[in-house]
């Protein structure tokens, strides 16, 4: 019905673009703030001793003395207001604690092993738009059945476990063919397999979102228009499609980013590839907390920032989001 | 051939500049073909009208001509050529040489047929840029020189924004612009006025006819005659695929020899007298309602207000997403007596949808007062507005939007008919259903049907049967015409005046269509 | 309704088959899963082990079979609390008063800083791991998207022209939200379901493989490719066909939410 136009019951999007930085930056500081609380609580559910927990739970048998120096140093015997004043007071100042399995302050740990995780997945990421996109613009040059192809390609490609894709590219890179090393280290080809890992499943997505605003920008007015002034097919792909295509494409980038980050957790451990995910799992593994939480943290602190970078980025690839006076 | 060439071998002899003899386009999988066999022929300085309903063919006619027809398309002709350019076999790089140089086309969806994305520079510019050898520098200035010549004010500053800086008018503008970018000398234009206020459309429509003047073969496909009687110099009419009638534009109009032409002029509200019915014959009689008897004789006459709604001073600030310059309503006030129709128009953004919302207690002014029936109601709370909600009603542009999509048209006629406290049997209620549809013109059988399943006029009458179902005083009707088709569009308006008679409704009838608030109005109320 | 094409049917036989091999594995693989034999250990595929054996002798036919059970069970189980928290987040949101949208909205928010299965790590760094630990941790781990999804479609149906049409008729507010927003937002929240299964399927094999979620040797897929990781570069058989079990359960169920996603719109 056209009575509600969409304009007139949405909420406005934002006012000038000062403003709406402002606006969005103040959302990202409530929100880690708000991680970070929500975690500070969580950790005081696991059942016992705070200070046992943050040793690696009743099975790690630490020592008196030990137990007395976590208590000390996190401020336990304080009041819980206290303890979580202090606790926010750290986090600002980027203190997550000592890992008691690594025996080394957390910051150091993450500032070590976050490098080839954050190359690992920008690699991913660029290398899953080039698929997707040369899916996309492959399947609508060449008609309805290359169409369904591509949609099947990429359905089968976001259901594609990490972890069997991985194994599944060593049995035939590393052990069949011989091409590839199966364990990654720091060597340039080692980074070869996890990237295509990480970046195929991911393509499949892209591609899906691309590939529908691609044909609903080419089956638009606009594009038939285009079509009339004697503008080629190709050239309405290139002129008008493309960066129809790209724009929701944009927006996802800052959740791509998380999922890949994520997603680095079963590659980086499959290919023995040291980073952040593969740290995560093993503090998940001996339960511990400083270094899970601060890893944790560090991530979200990345991932929101990711994603305010891709709404700003959006929002100077759509001028539709900045001008309302159309709405 | 090169466009030189294709200009020089149309300077030779005063021949027509687009020719089609025979053209059928089938589609594949369709039961009859789309266009049957049309012969036209438009020369130059002439402006050629096609007018005919939805689904006569007119636009994929026009589509033939610039080898667009779609896809599935089979184009056959004996002649199909432009600037004596023959179109059949040839090849798309041919064809795609030939669009834009030879052949200019305006669309119909002006709002949506700019890319959002690209400057408006950009898209005039393509044409030089595909069709000509200038410079950039050269090309950059033959857009400013475009857009001027399309009554563009400031086109420095626009060729800088995107269409979604610029309103519809402007719009249609740039698209004109566009399409005579490369000098064309046959401009297609399809529908180019109907996304348009009214007071935009006669300066677009100005702009075409300039066109033909200046030597130009224009196609303009309309299916607003008001619109044809202005600038066309020779009318042809299309029904079903074929050309029923065609001649001199006032022969045309004025002395109508096929009926399918005397019933769509009937069809058109333009100049017919209030109360008048806009059909007649059988199309007429089976779409009108049976008359009521009975219940409106029995009750005694009781004191009636005298005005069904009367607004004082109402303001409305800004709404969100808006323009927040100025305020959307200030200080309207208007008077509908019962009984009478009060018609609301103004260009897009007066405030006409508001207002509405206003009448139907969905929105609360910034200040001022409307009363319903001679009771407070914009002032009065929704808990206690609820108990008089049955008195005013709704009938929207698109009925579809307003239905459950769950639901056949039974459900959603029950479902009015069950009001909170009062719910009548269920064999009451299939009763009522019946009576509905037949006060609509609609035969019962049509209840078991799901509303996306009918066509445009029988949603629209549906949605009128909901609207009846509470026994309301008051209806706001919001374009309720506007999407659908001449006749269709004449068979509601009877349907409506009907109605409006037989049970004393009062309505406040918004459109943007000046004939039809004209033919449909006691008094009219305009925004600006 | 137009006949089924083959991408609608094929998905529906490879689930009617996992379902059979869930339901009652004997009657596709009468074997015992557990049951091992040292001197028939890492055997290629061959006509007595169609997809071989693992490291204890263990026929792979007859675990992946049996693992049909629990891995479809775990990843059915993480969906339904998955989308029962975000449905409560998100028709609290969608319908409740504009605080309470906001809260909701604002929670969801936090939640999704936590990107994929970091979330669910978090949850199992806390509760410790284990298969009941595990598929809360994925049914958390999937909530907020629900909310996300179940708040808009609440909300636009909410605002539709039907709702607003049933307001103007007079109709009360529980009669609109029985009567019209809640059977049109549970229309679309089925198909939501379907195509969340595939990925709950994953995300807890995901973990198991991991060694987060049920451990070797049960008979459940991410476990079996766990105990398979060791072997991998001279037994592929012991990983390939697990994970080719999860891939198709997982295709298969997305591709069937499609169907009835295109089917729920044309209609």
């Amino acid at each position: 019905m056209t009575i509600v136009a969409a304009s007139r019951v949405s909420p406005r999007r934002g006012g000038t673009g000062v403003r709406w930085l402002i606006g969005r930056l103040g959302g990202l500081l409530f929100v880690l703030w708000a991680a970070a609380t929500l975690t500070f609580f969580a950790l005081r559910l696991i059942p016992g001793d705070p200070a046992e927990a943050l040793l690696g739970g009743p099975g790690s048998q630490a020592s008196d003395e030990a137990l007395a120096a976590a208590r000390e140093e996190y401020g336990l015997n304080q009041p819980l207001w206290m303890q979580y004043l202090a606790q926010m007071g750290r986090y600002l100042l980027l203190d997550f604690g000592t890992s008691y399995s690594l025996r080394e302050p957390v910051s150091s740990v993450i500032a070590e092993q976050f490098p080839g995780t954050l190359l690992l997945a920008s690699l991913a990421l660029a290398l899953a738009w080039v698929l997707a996109i040369t899916v996309a613009v492959w399947s609508a040059r060449s008609g309805r059945i290359a169409g369904a192809l591509g949609s099947a390609l990429e359905v089968v490609a976001v259901a594609l476990p990490h972890f069997w894709l991985a194994t599944s590219l060593v049995l035939l890179f590393s052990t069949t063919l011989g091409w590839l090393p199966p364990i990654s280290g720091r060597s340039p080809s080692g980074l070869v397999l996890p990237v295509i890992t990480l970046a195929i499943p991911l393509a499949g997505f892209l591609g899906q979102v691309m590939r529908e605003s691609l044909l609903n920008a080419l089956s638009s007015p606009f594009a038939q228009s285009a079509r009339t002034r004697g503008e080629t097919a190709t050239g309405v792909i290139w002129r008008h499609g493309l960066r129809h295509a790209a724009l929701p494409a944009i927006g996802l980038s800052g959740w791509a980013f998380g999922t890949l980050v994520s997603g680095a957790v079963v590659v980086e451990t499959v290919f023995a590839r040291p980073g952040l995910g593969r740290t995560l799992l093993s503090a998940v593994q001996a339960r511990d907390i400083p270094l899970v939480t601060g890893t944790v943290l560090v991530v979200a602190l990345a991932y929101s920032l990711v994603t305010t970078l891709t709404d700003v980025l959006d929002r100077i690839a759509d001028p539709r989001l900045r001008t309302e006076a159309n709405a | 051939m090169s466009v030189e060439a294709i200009y020089s071998a149309a300077r030779v002899g005063a021949a027509p500049l687009v020719r089609i003899d025979g053209l059928t386009v089938r589609f594949a999988g369709a039961d009859s073909p789309a266009v049957d066999n049309i012969t036209l022929t438009i020369a130059a300085g002439e402006c050629l009208a096609l007018v005919g309903e939805s689904g006569s063919g007119k636009s994929v006619t026009a589509r033939s001509l610039v080898g667009l027809a779609g896809a599935g398309a089979q184009v056959s002709a004996d002649t199909l050529e432009v600037n004596g350019l023959s179109l059949l076999g040839l090849s798309e790089r041919r064809l795609e040489r030939m669009r834009g140089a030879v052949v200019g086309s305006i669309s119909q969806d002006a709002l949506v047929s700019l890319d959002p994305l690209r400057l408006i520079g950009r898209e005039v510019d393509d044409a030089l840029r595909l069709h000509t050898r200038l410079s950039p520098t050269d090309r950059r200035a033959r857009v400013l020189q475009l857009l001027t010549q399309s009554g563009i004010p400031d086109p420095e500053t626009r060729v800088g924004q995107r269409s979604g800086e610029l309103s519809g008018g402007l719009r249609q503008r740039v698209l004109i612009a566009a399409a005579l970018a490369a000098g064309p000398r046959i401009l297609i234009a399809d529908e180019p006025t109907t996304a348009l206020d009214s007071q935009v459309r006669d300066g677009v429509l100005r702009l075409i006819a300039d066109q033909a003047t200046a030597g130009t073969a224009v196609l303009l496909i309309s299916h607003d005659l008001t619109a044809v009687a202005a600038i066309a110099d020779r009318v042809a009419v299309m029904k079903d695929g074929r050309i029923v009638e065609e001649g001199d534009t006032s022969a045309v109009l004025h002395n109508p020899q096929h009926p399918y032409t005397r019933q769509l002029l009937a069809a058109s509200p333009a100049n017919k007298p209030r109360h008048q019915l806009l059909l007649s014959g059988p199309t007429a009689r089976e779409s009108l309602p049976s008359t009521r008897t009975g219940d409106r004789t029995a009750s005694a006459p009781e004191p009636r207000p005298a005005l069904a709604l009367e607004a004082t001073d109402l303001s409305v600030a800004f709404s969100s997403g808006r323009d927040r310059s100025r305020p959307v309503l200030q200080n309207v006030s208007f008077a509908l007596p019962v009984g009478t129709t009060l018609g609301l128009v103004g260009p897009s953004g007066s405030g006409k949808t508001t207002l509405a919302r206003i009448a139907l207690g969905l929105q609360q002014p910034d200040s001022g007062e409307l009363r319903l029936l001679g009771k407070p109601w914009s002032s009065t709370p929704e808990k206690l507005r609820r108990a008089d909600r049955a008195l005013i009603g709704a009938i929207y542009q698109d009925p579809l939007g307003s239905f459950d999509p769950r639901s056949t048209v039974r459900a959603i006629l029950a479902d009015a008919v069950q009001r909170d406290g009062a719910s009548p049997s269920r064999a009451g209620r299939t009763t009522r259903v019946t009576e509905l549809l037949d006060s609509v013109g609609l035969a019962s059988n049509i209840a078991e049907r799901r509303p996306h399943s009918l066509s445009g006029g029988q949603r629209q009458r549906v949605a009128i049967a909901r609207a009846l179902a509470a026994e309301p005083r008051v209806l706001i009707l919001d374009e309720p015409v506007s999407a659908l088709d001449v006749t269709i569009q004449a068979q509601i308006l009877d349907l409506l005046d009907a109605l409006q008679r037989d049970r004393g409704l009062s309505y406040l009838f918004i459109s943007h269509d000046t004939d039809v608030i004209a033919h449909m109005s006691d008094s009219v109320l305009r925004l600006d | 309704m137009k006949r089924p094409s083959v991408v609608e049917t094929a998905p529906v036989v490879v689930l009617a088959f996992f379902v059979v091999s869930a339901v009652a594995p004997n009657l596709i693989a009468p074997g015992d899963p557990l049951a091992i034999d040292p001197l028939a250990s890492f055997q290629a595929p061959s006509a007595g082990h169609p997809l071989g054996t693992d490291e204890s002798g263990r026929d792979i036919l007859t675990r992946i079979v049996h693992g049909a059970a629990p891995s479809l069970l775990i990843g059915v189980l993480a969906t339904a609390i998955g989308v029962g928290l975000g449905l409560v987040l998100g028709i609290v949101g969608g319908l409740g008063p504009r605080w309470l949208d906001t809260t909701s909205t604002r929670f969801v928010e936090v939640l999704f800083a936590f990107p994929g299965l970091l979330l669910a790590l978090l949850f199992i760094a806390i509760a410790g791991p284990g298969p009941v630990t595990s598929t809360i941790a994925v049914g958390l781990a999937t909530a907020p998207g629900y909310a996300r999804l179940v708040r808009s479609q609440v909300l636009s149906v909410r605002r539709s022209g039907y709702v607003e049409a049933a307001l103007v008729l007079g109709h009360g507010w529980w009669r609109r939200l029985l009567r019209h927003i809640l059977p049109n937002v549970t229309a679309t929240l089925f198909v939501l379901v379907t195509l969340g299964v595939g990925q709950s399927i994953v995300w807890a094999s995901s973990l198991s493989y991991l060694g987060l979620g049920v451990s070797p040797p049960a008979a459940e897929w991410g476990a079996m490719l766990n105990s398979g990781r060791t072997y991998v570069a001279s037994f592929w058989w012991m990983t390939f066909f697990p994970g080719l079990a999860i891939v198709l359960s997982a295709a298969a169920t997305t591709l069937l939410g499609r169907s009835l996603q295109s089917r729920v719109r044309s209609s």
